[in-house]
């Protein structure tokens, strides 16, 4: 008798056995592909060690500069700061790092209240309770700037901050 | 450069890194660490891939991921105002939910109202899925179940 061949399949592998029966084809989608190496680049000696630790990331102060890095890079999006308006030409995200910075430092000095119940800042857990990510409402983020004499602004793409 | 200018340090962004939040793939990581969670035993998942039909491009497959050995397929949309889009392609997913016949269909947002709540369509269509399969658990996730704990 020979040696027993025993492979053990990804999820990949049996998703695509399942569809095969139908006769549908599957391979990773270009969001799929950036998704794998992104979560290769995280520390862990498994994919879910990885995939947690990519997800503490996204859940993560961190990645409010990530938010940033990606609105900065839209055409439209002008920056003011102190009234004075300039256009963004570069990626010159450790500006972009201070402002943030300042923003939380104000938030921190505030412990701001956003919305109705809890504060932008926990005190007690030293962690900022606000997250950026690109699209949606500019409102919360226009009240913030009265506070911090930061001005985010945007022609045609907003910003949302979320409660974590 | 003059005497007495300094060089400037630049900072890049990895360009995979970069495509990857630039393409809202923060909602699927998000939901697979959900389901991280929640697995007692085993969790193995595939990243985003694209179904083909006859060769030619049918749908999109957010998450699939097989939770305690439960079969999990879903769908992502960073806010509510666009299950529209995922509705006009319920045929197709009905379609592949019937090869797959996945235990557990999940649903995810980052608003604060969960999808089945938010999209009476989604509803509706949940409620038709289960009609025929009463065996399928329905998740639906909002910010809360995704951003609330760390």
């Amino acid at each position: 008798m020979g040696p027993i061949n025993i492979k053990v399949l990804n999820a990949f592998d049996i998703f695509s056995l399942f569809l095969k029966e139908g006769k549908y084809s599957c391979e990773f989608s270009d969001k799929g592909k950036y998704f794998k190496e992104t979560l290769n680049k995280f520390e862990g000696t498994t994919e879910i060690e990885k995939l947690e630790n990519l997800a503490k990331f996204v859940r993560s102060e961190k990645y409010v500069l990530i938010g940033v890095y990606l609105l900065k890079l839209h055409n439209n999006v002008t920056r003011l700061i102190n009234g004075k308006q300039e256009r963004l030409k570069t990626l010159d995200i450790i500006k972009w790092r201070k402002d943030v910075e300042k923003v939380i430092g104000t938030l921190k000095k505030l412990g701001m209240s956003q919305g109705n119940d809890r504060k932008c800042y926990d005190e007690d857990k030293n962690k900022l309770n606000l997250g950026l990510i690109i699209t949606v409402s500019i409102a919360n983020v226009v009240e913030i700037n009265k506070k911090s004499h930061l001005k985010l602004c945007t022609k045609g793409m907003s910003l949302k901050l979320f409660m974590i | 450069m003059y005497k007495g200018d300094e060089p400037k340090i630049v900072y890049d962004l990895n360009e995979v890194v970069f495509q990857c939040f630039l393409n809202n793939e923060d909602l699927p990581i998000l939901t697979l660490d959900y389901f991280r969670k929640r697995a007692k035993e085993a969790l193995t998942f595939s990243p985003e891939f694209k179904i083909y039909k006859n060769d030619q491009e049918y749908l999109e497959m957010d998450i699939a991921c097989i939770c305690d050995g439960k079969i999990v397929i879903g769908e992502c949309k960073k806010t509510n105002e666009n299950w529209d889009e995922f509705l006009g392609k319920k045929d197709r997913f009905s379609e592949i939910l019937e090869i797959i016949q996945p235990d557990i269909v999940v649903f995810s947002t980052l608003d604060k109202q969960r999808p089945d709540e938010a999209s009476k369509g989604l509803a509706k269509f949940i409620n038709e899925i289960q009609k025929k399969h009463n065996d399928i658990e329905f998740i639906n996730l909002n910010r809360e179940d995704l951003l609330g704990s760390t």
